[in-house]
């Protein structure tokens, strides 16, 4: 079997006296839908910008297509192929969905140097970029400003914006947070159609769209891993009934 | 509101006609009212006209940078007197050829902008702000000790500029045909790079560092290419002014300077590159009229600034932050 995509190996972080993440391990494989679970709080947004380079691990190692990618930047890793959603859209208000995607597209291409010819008449460009679009259900919106958007249409549009990347692995940070019945519906068929050509790894707190998706499970708390395992056996984990799953019941 | 509105129109013939039409009207203005002055005889209007042109294509080359790469530069007259000052120099080595001193004057102003803002680019917001204040101010004594271009005082320029000896810039409708000519070309040149992926790259930047970092991109070396372009463009309105005045001195690099080009791309909102012209206009104009009836005409200036400032406070709200939204 291949080498995982991303491995961490026994992160450690504390904000202050908060110890925000404990020794955590864990791999997302080739394809893999591996999803991160836990009550708020528990440190998933501070793993995932681990992850993706905005913050740096006081110790351990993140392993990214088999390469120490611990002291690069952001950007640097971005280029390798690691796409992020964030927790809180982030997408560019005063540009059009169009010229959003755009930009993606660009900032991944080789070409962020041309100066003379106007970036939204290059047609590959354009298609490219409408074609992202279209696989999120955006191109009807695509000459609306993103800052007009509702807010389940600017997750899309983030969406968008990574997959028109073609990244090795997905960082979603609760990409359904915020969108209705019917938004939420589509991002997951779209998540499913995505499943084994991309490796994703998906902090999600409906635990519907979670066991629909995921191929594995890991489960968060206090910034330690407390369970990995395939979803049967984590819907069944005392542990995780006591502290995750028991409390959103209880709810 | 932004820039983008002119480039979201889509691709075409139209589209483009739509995208040049501020340069178009700025271009033709400032044509008619030399036509006019140059019809009456008149020299004062022809110089009026052509230093208005180079002071607009300086305010251009800052909201190139304050409104397209959110870099406010408080320092823009440093690129300006080192245009000028390329005149100077250059005259006293009997360099007047136009084909050597606007390439000069670019050139100088240019590498001036990138040295520095190799630095610069270093900080952000306010501190961005002060640095290149800072950085100009240097600039300034180093001019102020320049003893055999006239230190402190300047000096007066050997001649204006030629062209292969030819004097063309003797009269001052010539001279103001070449700040039009410069200032048209800046403009239509600006358009395009700000709708190039070069310049969507920039913008992006601007409005949202934190996700171009996250799509992949750094743009440390675009915006030190913008410092690049738009110093350089200051540069050229340097060498128009110096040849319009034939007299270089330190003052040209006074931070009142710097200050007052931040003032007319204010005045002219920063969202469009044409609209810094606008506010040349008005300052100049205003600097020339008010100016001969009371030294105080600034207190009546910065009541005018302080009113469209908080007409347009979310704007300067971005500018202080050296982003926006
Ligand atoms: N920059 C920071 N400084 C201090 N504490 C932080 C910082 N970022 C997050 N935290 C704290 O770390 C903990 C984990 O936060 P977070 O990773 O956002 O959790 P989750 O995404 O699982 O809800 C929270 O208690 C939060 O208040
Ligand atoms: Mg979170």
């Amino acid at each position: 079997m291949s080498e995982p995509v991303l491995v961490l190996d026994t992160l450690d972080k504390s904000f202050g006296a908060l110890r925000v993440t404990q020794g955590v391990s864990l791999d997302v494989r080739q394809g893999e839908v591996h999803a991160l679970i836990g009550p708020n709080g528990a440190g998933k947004t501070t793993l995932v910008a681990q992850i993706a380079g905005a913050l740096r691990p006081d110790s351990g190692h993140v392993r990214f297509l088999g390469r120490d990618v611990t002291n690069l930047g952001v950007a640097a890793r971005a280029r390798l192929g690691l796409g992020r959603v964030f927790q809180i859209s982030n997408v560019v208000g005063s540009f059009t969905a169009l010229e959003n995607v755009a930009v993606a597209a660009v900032a991944s291409s080789g070409d962020t140097f041309g100066m003379w010819r106007p970036a939204l008449r290059d047609r590959a460009l354009r298609a490219k970029a409408e074609d992202a679009l279209e696989r999120v259900g955006l191109v009807e919106r695509m000459s609306s400003l993103a800052g007009d958007l509702a807010h389940g249409e600017r997750r899309a549009l983030e969406l968008a914006m990574s997959l028109v990347q073609n990244p090795k692995l997905l960082l979603l940070d609760e990409p359904m947070a915020g969108t209705g019945r019917g938004e939420g519906e589509r991002l997951t068929e779209l998540l499913l159609s995505l499943k084994g050509q991309v490796a994703i790894l998906l902090v999600e707190h409906d635990m519907n769209t979670v066991f629909r998706l995921a191929d594995r499970i890991t489960v968060l708390i206090y910034g330690a891993v407390a369970v990995t395992g395939a979803p049967e056996d984590v819907r069944g984990d005392p542990i995780v009934r006591r502290a995750y799953l028991g409390e959103e019941e209880a709810v | 509101m932004t820039v983008a509105e002119t480039v979201r129109k889509p691709g075409g013939s139209a589209g483009l006609r739509l995208a040049l039409q501020p340069t178009l009207v700025c271009v033709f203005a400032f044509a008619a009212a030399l036509a006019v002055a140059h019809g009456l005889g008149s020299s004062y209007g022809a110089t009026m006209v052509g230093r208005t042109a180079a002071f607009a294509l300086a305010a251009v080359s800052l909201s190139f940078l304050i409104g397209q790469g959110g870099l406010v530069s408080f320092g823009h007259a440093a690129p300006l007197g080192i245009g000028a000052y390329a005149v100077l120099i250059a005259g006293e080595y009997d360099v007047t050829n136009l084909l050597v001193v606007l390439p000069l004057g670019f050139a100088s102003a240019a590498l001036f902008s990138v040295a520095t803002g190799a630095i610069a680019l270093r900080t952000r917001g306010v501190y961005f702000i002060m640095i290149t204040l800072a950085f100009a101010q240097m600039i300034f004594y180093v001019a102020a000790s320049l003893s055999a271009f006239g230190g402190d005082d300047g000096m007066a320029v050997a001649s204006r500029s030629t062209l292969f000896g030819m004097r063309v810039l003797k009269s001052d409708t010539n001279l103001a045909i070449l700040a039009i000519a410069l200032l048209g070309v800046a403009l239509l040149a600006l358009d395009r790079l700000v709708a190039s992926r070069y310049g969507l790259m920039l913008r992006a930047g601007r409005a949202n560092e934190t996700k171009l970092q996250a799509l992949g991109l750094d743009p440390y070396r675009h915006r030190l290419t913008a410092l690049a372009i738009g110093g350089g463009l200051a540069g050229l309105a340097g060498v128009l002014l110096a040849n319009q005045v034939e007299y270089v001195s330190p003052a040209t690099m006074n931070w009142h300077v710097s200050g007052e080009l931040i003032v007319m791309v204010v005045l002219g909102g920063t969202g469009r590159l044409a609209g810094a012209v606008l506010g040349a206009v008005v300052v100049t104009v205003l600097d020339e009229t008010l100016g001969h009836f009371t030294e105080h005409w600034k207190l009546g200036l910065g009541l005018v600034i302080v009113a469209v400032v908080l007409l347009r406070g979310a704007d300067l709200k971005a500018l202080l932050r050296g982003t926006s939204a």
